[in-house]
């Protein structure tokens, strides 16, 4: 299936391989921007298959944290471990390919490229990673039509309403089949009936084994969603708690 | 100031502050045209008043007078500064002429006579002169050369010439006048035994020719005139000369400013479709939209200003310098730069075009909706050329350059002003190219540019003739190394039917190859009986290749058919074969001898070698260096233009990019987001602009050739000297892969740096400002 995941894998990169093999482990990170502590020493670990949500209020350090493991920015001191490769002092190119291998991004106001359709989007991600481009246009169309896209393929995202918009940027972060996804707010700029169409979509995703880590103020989504809420408060976690959702959750 | 202004000014400030690039940007742009302008407006007003002013601030002469010292005497010469007409006089001085004038014994200092005139200072009523170099002579012994220091002529050096004391050059002098070529003590030039003198005369009428003629009859009348020079001949030769780089320093400027324009118009709407979001901002806070225009015109004109002053300096500054080496180049005492006035009409019309440039924006932004111009400042522009970006991104292409492709479509009028930038800015290199080629034609076009080697033959030491022509001949041709030889000689010649001037250049021996590739007209001569005057000859008599010419030469007259015509403003000049005049040639001691080496001989082992075997025969041999002097000054302008130029279409591609990356902030964002490089981003952002540069070589360099073609032929006719083809077709296929190159250089430099800020752009925060 085109939403199937990637397997865990360590990467071309210096390789750190844990015990239980987690997709993410962060050690003691702290991050400050300007003599503000953004993250103050934050240990966390996302083990494959697991759906954490991360919740707190504005400024506690959420974004950041998700930031860190994207490799978008760089701790102040800690390290960083996804899928066994440490990103703490990948150089930007470096980081830019452990992107493209092995994150994919959900944002909440969906960040689609305007001047291309919704194929296009989709397609772009693999073609960054060198996929031929009929293979990548492919690809793309296969998952746009399981994300129920189909008839949207050629449609710009200027037309296309805003759950349309985000499964067209969950298939783009599921191109080329990351280890983990991240979701920052992805149901934070819609109506509550296309936010559910979302939630339910990752929620298949998690089912199909997708490692999640989604950064929300919703507690709905949390609970729906999610396998694990970590609470947030002043740059560190405050609270930890398995979470129950309907169904059982499907270890890898 | 009241409050609705005050709030403008806040307002304005509050932008220039925060748009900190491209508030630079503009003063750049600005400073950039601003120096253009008032660098070509300066040069084009020196060429018109440089002579006139250089005449008035040294007080010139109208008319300098050779008397003949044995048939008068000086009180005779200095009551004429009395007669009716004269309004200034100097002198008289004595002059004398010093013939074969050697410097160090080797470089001959002139083709004819050296006139030196007793002089006790450098100032005075009239003809002041300026001392460039060294000293004014203070004893005897000493010299000041007309001129400046070139090769062993230089301060220190011994002048010397038969039959006189040697003379050590202790300085050199500009004069605007034509009277000497160099000036001793008065007590000195008693022992240089003078047989003239010279009297310098202003008159109240010197307006042309006969003016000048009618004055100085009037004010001479009665004593033996032996020769006169006036101040109208120097100046229309300054003024040929000057016309020759109008063409240049038009077309250049007229490039410089039409990139102005571009850039100019797509910084300042840049700023103003940059600023869409904060237009709405200002009109929710009750902004009218009389003053929301006000404060998009304040932004620009405020660096616009600051820009526009440092232009005026830099500008005044390089006319200054360029004016005052050309002035140099004249021998004309230097005057100053452009007027200040000519620098305040410069800067008043780049500001008035950064206004009109700025206003239409302006107005745009005033009248937009507040809740359009808030939304609009979220997303880039939309909808356009979709199906290109859309096509490009189904290509094979690599995703990056695929991308940097489809950008210029999405901003169709900024990417229309970009590569009308760098189309000019290749046309302006591919013409800068052209002109290299045709100047350095022009240069070579002479004899003396096809002469490898020159040589001079000394009579013996009691003044007789050691060889005959046919013997130097001879000995040269038995040299190894040796080509073509050939002399060469000129005289005053007469024309039955038409005005004196006219001088006749003549060539004996294998002379062909020594003719250039300067030839307007026709063929050239290759044997007796055939001419080939200038074509400002030709023109100005309404002649035509074919029409026959009599020639009256001592005495004699002889008819010559024209062949042909080479290019040359003076319509004195006629050359031909030595054999088509009668009369004795003078003697080989006189006339300058001219070599060509064979391929692979170096000039100056060649001349070395004859050097050491025929220095017995009185044979001196010298390597010919062609002057380039005039050439290394016209080449260092036009570069100086295309650098302003290059650098302001670089500029224009660097605007672009930031305008493009400052738009597309969360495009990059995303791109980086879900993997893209920064060395991919670059390279996105690179070809953006590198197509454009492509596309500008495609349609600057045939511009570039077809200005070229147009100037040079301009240049010509100006001259009344037409323009030879050679001077034309100068372009080469090699020579036209430099501007080719051009366009993509220029492109890929601009957009560098910028596309290089555009990927170093923080990531998150981009994302996190979204």
């Amino acid at each position: 299936m085109a939403l199937t995941p990637a397997e865990p894998s360590g990467g071309h990169h210096e390789s750190v391989k844990t015990p239980e093999a987690a997709v993410v482990q962060l050690d003691s990170v702290r991050k400050e921007f300007g003599g503000i502590t953004a993250l103050d020493g934050v240990s966390l670990e996302i083990r494959p298959g697991e759906a954490v949500a991360v919740m707190g209020p504005s400024g506690s350090g959420k974004s950041t944290l998700l930031n860190m493991i994207a490799g978008l920015d760089r701790p102040s001191s800690g390290s960083v471990v996804v899928n066994g490769e440490n990103i703490t002092r990948m150089g930007e190119a470096a980081l830019a390919r452990f992107r493209r291998h092995h994150i994919g991004m959900v944002f909440q106001f969906f960040n689609l490229l305007d001047d291309l359709p919704a194929l296009e989007n989709v397609a772009l991600a693999g073609r960054l990673v060198g996929v031929p481009a009929r293979k990548a246009r492919a690809r793309a169309t296969e998952l746009l039509d399981e994300l129920g896209l189909a008839d949207r393929r050629d449609a710009y995202p200027a037309v296309l309403s805003g759950g349309e918009r985000q499964r067209v940027g969950v298939a783009r972060a599921l191109m080329n089949r990351p280890a983990l996804l991240l979701a920052d707010e992805p149901t934070g700029a819609l109506d509550s009936r296309t936010g559910e169409q979302v939630i339910d979509l990752l929620l298949d995703l998690n089912r199909m084994g997708q490692t999640l880590l989604l950064v929300t103020h919703d507690q709905h989504l949390a609970t729906r969603c999610a396998t694990r809420l970590v609470d947030f408060m002043d740059g560190r976690v405050v609270r930890e708690a398995a979470l129950e959702r309907h169904e059982p959750w499907i270890a890898r | 100031m009241d409050r609705p202004l005050s709030a403008v000014w806040a307002a304005a400030q509050g932008g220039v502050r925060r748009r900190k690039l491209q508030t630079v940007g503009i003063a750049v742009v600005v400073a950039l045209s601003t120096a253009t302008l008032v660098f070509g407006l300066g040069l084009l007003a020196a060429s018109n008043s440089m002579f006139d002013d250089a005449f008035e601030e040294a007080r010139g002469a109208h008319a300098t007078v050779f008397f003949d010292s044995t048939k008068t005497t000086t009180g005779e010469v200095a009551a004429t500064a009395q007669a009716a007409g004269v309004t200034a006089a100097a002198g008289p001085f004595q002059t004398a002429a010093l013939t074969e004038a050697l410097v160090s014994g080797e470089m001959p200092i002139r083709g004819g006579d050296l006139v030196v005139a007793g002089r006790a200072g450098s100032g005075g009523p009239m003809d002041r002169l300026t001392v460039t170099s060294g000293r004014w002579v203070r004893a005897p012994g000493e010299i000041v050369l007309r001129g400046s220091a070139f090769g062993p002529v230089r301060l220190g050096a011994t002048l010397t010439s038969p039959g006189h004391p040697p003379l050590t050059i202790v300085g050199f002098a500009t004069s605007i006048t034509d009277g000497a070529n160099g000036w001793v003590t008065p007590g000195q030039i008693g022992a240089l035994r003078p047989t003239g003198l010279q009297m310098l005369y202003r008159f109240a009428r010197a307006a042309d020719s006969p003016q000048v003629r009618q004055s100085l009859s009037a004010a001479t009348a009665g004593l033996p005139v032996l020769s006169y020079d006036s101040y109208l001949t120097a100046e229309q030769e300054f003024e040929r000369e000057f016309n020759e780089l109008i063409p240049f320093i038009t077309v250049f400027g007229v490039f410089a400013m039409a990139l102005s324009v571009f850039i100019i118009g797509n910084v300042v709407s840049g700023a103003v479709i940059a600023g869409f979001r904060h237009i709405g901002v200002m009109k929710a806070l009750g902004f009218t939209p009389a003053q929301v225009s006000a404060v998009y015109i304040v932004m620009s004109v405020v660096p616009a200003l600051l820009g526009c002053a440092a232009g005026l300096a830099a500008g005044h500054l390089l006319a200054t310098g360029v004016a005052e080496s050309m002035a140099a180049g004249f021998e004309l005492p230097s005057v100053g730069g452009p007027s200040l006035l000519l620098d305040a009409v410069g800067g008043g019309g780049v500001i008035a075009l950064v206004v009109l440039a700025a206003l239409v924006p302006a107005l745009r932004a005033g009248r937009l909706p507040a809740a359009r111009a808030i939304s609009a400042g979220t997303v880039s522009g939309r909808g356009r050329g979709r199906r290109v970006q859309r096509w490009l991104a189904r290509t094979g292409l690599p995703a990056p350059v695929a991308l940097g492709l489809s950008l210029p479509v999405g901003r169709p009028a900024r990417t229309v002003l970009t590569f009308a930038g760098l189309c000019v800015g290749v046309t302006a290199v591919t013409m800068g190219f052209g002109l290299y080629r045709s100047v350095m034609e022009n240069a070579t076009a002479d004899p003396e540019g096809h002469t490898s080697v020159s040589v001079r033959v000394d009579p013996a030491a009691d003044g007789r003739a050691r060889l005959s022509e046919q013997q130097v001949f001879a000995l040269l041709r038995a040299q190894p190394g040796t080509a073509h030889v050939m002399s060469y000689d000129n005289q005053p010649v007469t024309i039955p039917g038409l005005p004196s001037g006219f001088q006749i250049e003549t060539f004996t021996g294998d002379y062909g190859p020594f003719l250039g590739d300067n030839l307007v007209r026709g063929r050239w001569f290759t044997r007796p009986g055939e001419l080939v005057p200038s074509e400002a000859f030709l023109r100005l008599h309404h002649l035509d290749v074919g029409d026959t010419v009599s020639l009256q030469l001592n005495g004699d007259q002889t008819t010559v058919r024209i062949v042909g015509s080479f290019a040359h403003q003076d319509p004195g000049r006629l050359m031909l074969d030595a054999a088509s005049v009668s009369g004795p040639p003078r003697p080989i001691e006189r006339r300058p001898i001219s070599v060509i080496v064979t391929p692979g001989t170096d000039p100056a082992e060649y001349a070395d070698r004859l050097n050491a075997a025929a220095a017995s025969d009185g044979v001196v041999a010298g390597v010919t260096v062609p002057e380039t002097g005039h050439v290394a000054d016209e080449m260092s302008m036009f570069l100086l233009f295309l650098l302003i130029i290059t650098t302001t279409a670089a500029f224009g591609v660097l605007n672009s990019v930031v305008l493009s990356a400052r738009e597309r902030s969360r495009d990059l964002g995303v791109l980086k987001a879900i993997g893209m490089s920064p060395r991919q981003v670059i390279l996105m952002m690179v070809t953006s602009m590198a197509a454009l540069g492509v596309l500008g070589a495609v349609i600057g360099v045939p511009l570039g050739v077809l200005t070229h073609h147009g100037v040079a032929v301009l240049a010509g006719e100006l001259l009344g000297s037409g323009t030879p083809a050679a001077w034309i077709y100068v372009y080469s296929w090699p020579l036209l892969a430099v501007p080719a190159g051009a366009g993509l250089l220029i492109a890929v430099l601009g957009a560098w740096l910028p596309a290089g800020w555009a990927a170093a752009t923080h990531t998150a925060g981009v994302l996190r400002s979204e």
